[in-house]
């Protein structure tokens, strides 16, 4: 327990330094700008701004990008709760109620109790991540690399499997998204490998490049599609402060919520959006009027949002103890490290502590910026909801022209980002989900390596995966998994709850 | 909660019944399994010349390969799924906003060496602007000035981007002036 405690301050010393400090503050307050504008999720939002995070230190750099995730987040909740059209999955749940209390002109206690919840369930979780990383990552560092290539691929599969989206397409796009990491220099014989020519892909797709125009300007691209309908509230915000009573209301559906949102958070694949969705069936189910849902009860927002804030820290858990990302954000965050130079999995914590505990610490501290700088800044967003889609549309093309643009002074990586734009958008258009793609592309590398490292051990015996028994147990979930989402009862039950 | 989800409707493709068999709309799932062949065909054929080596000493090529036949195969299995249980046919597909949003992002691409910021973000605005259906001229006008002078205050100065504001060479000619 002292153990936990000195690295939790060791980190929080990391974190509270004023250029830390900033770095995140700036993080929450640009996630919030971006991800507040209707039809714009969180995963978007981080695509777009991730050049900014570019020239930073590793430690910097991941901070803000926690700060813009947690902005992001918000952003979106703000946004699901004044208009009704949540940027993304999470907050769809929050947009039930919470649009519901916005328009009984209970806005501001929808907004306030939402951060509130937040915050307490971010600080509960990280107490959490810090407790559960040093175990999980002395299980990690026994791995071998044929164990860590069935990790691998257990973690992609599984993420993509627990996904939307029809399983075959899925897999479909982890084999693009890996086929994409292979372009430039091969690792170990720097043959040059699908680079069509251009030197500029010598290196690889730029992670960033790829993010931004795949998920952030596609998904840009087609919510232009439909004619902007909104529907700001117009009714006063009303009081940020929940009524005594409101609060009394909503202290255990925050802590039901904190548990289940943490706890699935950890889970590959759409861990975060299965705790707003388990939460709010919690919550109706044991409330006295269930009738009240749907109304604008608060503990529908309470709940909800906990569970998505807590479940947002806890899939920093198998990115930042075994290298493996959970989800998509995940995969940018994991995509940001590489970038920066930090080889994701078990050894960073004892390689760099001062990233490992600093980032932890910021999570903390993120929160409570959201709390500190949303709340009294809540005027300003609604009036950001106000401005035309149009408007905002061209200004967001051009910053990320400028920030894909000013990563390497590559004006090819500007075009390059068109056309993953183009191919985004062609895909989602054919009912593919751009997640899985992020997902090969970000682990491709890492496989591809690891893969190697155990044929050279085995003398190019692919025996080597079933014979270590900790790749073959690996294999054996892989497998067990795979055959059980393609029996045709689970795969219905698969869908209505990932639709739903 | 269903209702704010985007629901895969079908009513809005406009039905192409068997009376009127003049314009065939593929499935989602044909025109998707025709991707992948497309794409992974192409892989194989750039990546042709690469060694895949063996599983001893594994060349650069294996991966590449491999994986490209694999999204042949899934192109194949979704394709003949599709047979066996026709989808949904392909929705509506407006591609002006993402022509317009990849021709402005060409167009910063090409203009911003020689041009600078200056030149490239009136112009990539402009070209973003087609994008909406709801642009208005006059609004477009003034956005692409504001963002100019904005960019240049915040990326050439304030940050010190290493981002070229004015036509190349423009630095020097106005350095020459004061001489």
């Amino acid at each position: 327990m002292t153990e936990l405690l000195d690295h939790l301050v060791f980190g929080l010393a990391v974190a509270v330094s004023p250029t830390n400090v900033f770095l995140c503050l700036a993080g929450c307050f640009l996630g919030t700008l971006i991800g507040v504008l209707p039809g714009i999720g969180s995963i978007a939002t981080i695509s777009m701004l991730l050049p900014l995070t570019y020239s930073l230190d590793p430690v910097g750099s991941l901070i803000m990008l926690a700060g813009i995730y947690y902005g992001a987040q918000y952003g979106g909740s703000t946004a699901s709760i004044l208009v009704n059209v949540p940027g993304e999955a999470t907050a769809i749940i929050t947009a039930i109620d919470g649009h519901q209390m916005a328009r009984q002109g209970r806005a501001g206690a929808a907004l306030g109790i939402s951060a509130i919840g937040s915050f307490i369930a971010g600080t509960i979780a990280t107490v959490f991540i810090a407790a559960l990383a040093i175990p999980l990552t002395r299980v990690a560092l026994e791995f071998g690399p044929a164990d860590y290539f069935s990790l691998l691929l257990l973690g992609v599969l599984a993420s993509a499997l627990l996904n939307r989206g029809a399983v075959s397409k899925s897999i479909a796009m982890i084999l693009l998204g890996m086929l994409l990491a292979t372009v430039g220099m091969d690792l170990e014989t720097a043959a040059p490998r699908l680079t069509l020519g251009y030197p500029q892909l010598m290196e690889q797709i730029p992670f960033a490049v790829l993010a931004m125009g795949a998920f952030g300007l596609a998904e840009l691209g087609r919510s232009l599609e439909t004619p902007e309908n909104r529907d700001v509230i117009s009714k006063q915000i009303g009081g940020l402060l929940p009524s005594l009573s409101e609060l009394r209301q909503s202290v255990a559906p925050i802590l039901r919520g904190t548990a289940l949102g943490g706890l699935l958070g950890v889970l590959p694949g759409n861990g975060a959006l299965l705790g707003p969705v388990a939460s709010y069936g919690v919550e109706k189910h044991l409330a006295k009027e269930p009738q009240r849902f749907g109304r604008g009860a608060i503990e529908g927002v309470a709940g909800p949002e906990s569970a998505n804030n807590a479940a947002a820290q806890t899939s920093f858990i198998p990115l930042l103890t075994l290298g493996v990302p959970a989800n998509a954000v995940m995969a940018l965050m994991l995509g940001a490290m590489t970038m920066n130079g930090i080889v994701a999995g078990p050894q960073v914590i004892e390689r760099s502590p001062e990233f490992f505990w600093g980032m932890i610490a910021s999570m903390w501290i993120g929160n409570l910026m959201l709390l500190v700088i949303n709340l009294p800044m809540i005027g300003i967003w609604v009036k950001l909801l106000k401005v035309p889609f149009r408007i905002l549309m061209p200004s967001i093309v051009v910053f990320c022209a400028i920030g894909a643009y000013s990563m390497r002074n590559e004006p090819f990586d500007v075009a390059l980002a068109g056309f993953f734009a183009i191919g985004g958008y062609v895909l989602i258009k054919l009912g593919f989900e751009p997640t899985p793609l992020l997902l090969g592309f970000v682990i491709g590398d890492m496989m591809e390596e690891k893969f190697r490292q155990a044929l050279i051990m085995s003398r190019g015996s692919l025996a080597i995966f079933v014979e270590q028994p900790i790749s073959a147990g690996l294999l054996a979930v892989t497998l067990a998994l795979l055959s059980v989402l393609l029996l045709p009862r689970v795969r219905r039950k698969r869908d209505e709850v990932i639709v739903e | 909660m269903g209702s704010v989800l985007p629901n895969k409707d079908t009513s809005s493709v406009p039905e192409n019944g068997a009376t009127e068999a003049k314009s065939w709309v593929p499935t989602q799932d044909f025109a998707a399994g025709i991707a992948l062949l497309a794409l992974g065909g192409f892989a194989l054929y750039q990546g042709a010349s690469l060694p895949a080596g063996s599983l001893n000493a594994v060349g650069p090529g294996l991966l590449p390969r491999g994986l490209a036949f694999g999204i042949v195969f899934m192109g194949v299995l979704i394709i003949l799924l599709d047979f066996t249980r026709p989808g949904e046919q392909l929705g509506f597909v407006n591609l002006r906003p993402p022509i317009f949003i990849f021709a402005a992002l060409m167009a910063f691409a090409l203009t911003i060496k020689p041009l600078g910021l200056l030149g490239a973000v009136p112009i990539t605005v402009g070209l973003a602007g087609f994008a909406s259906a709801e642009t208005q001229w006059r609004e477009i006008v003034v956005l692409a000035a504001v963002l100019t002078v904005a960019c240049i205050a915040v990326f050439g100065y304030l940050l010190t981007l290493s981002i070229p504001v004015g036509p190349s060479g423009s630095a020097a000619a106005f350095a020459a002036l004061w001489k």
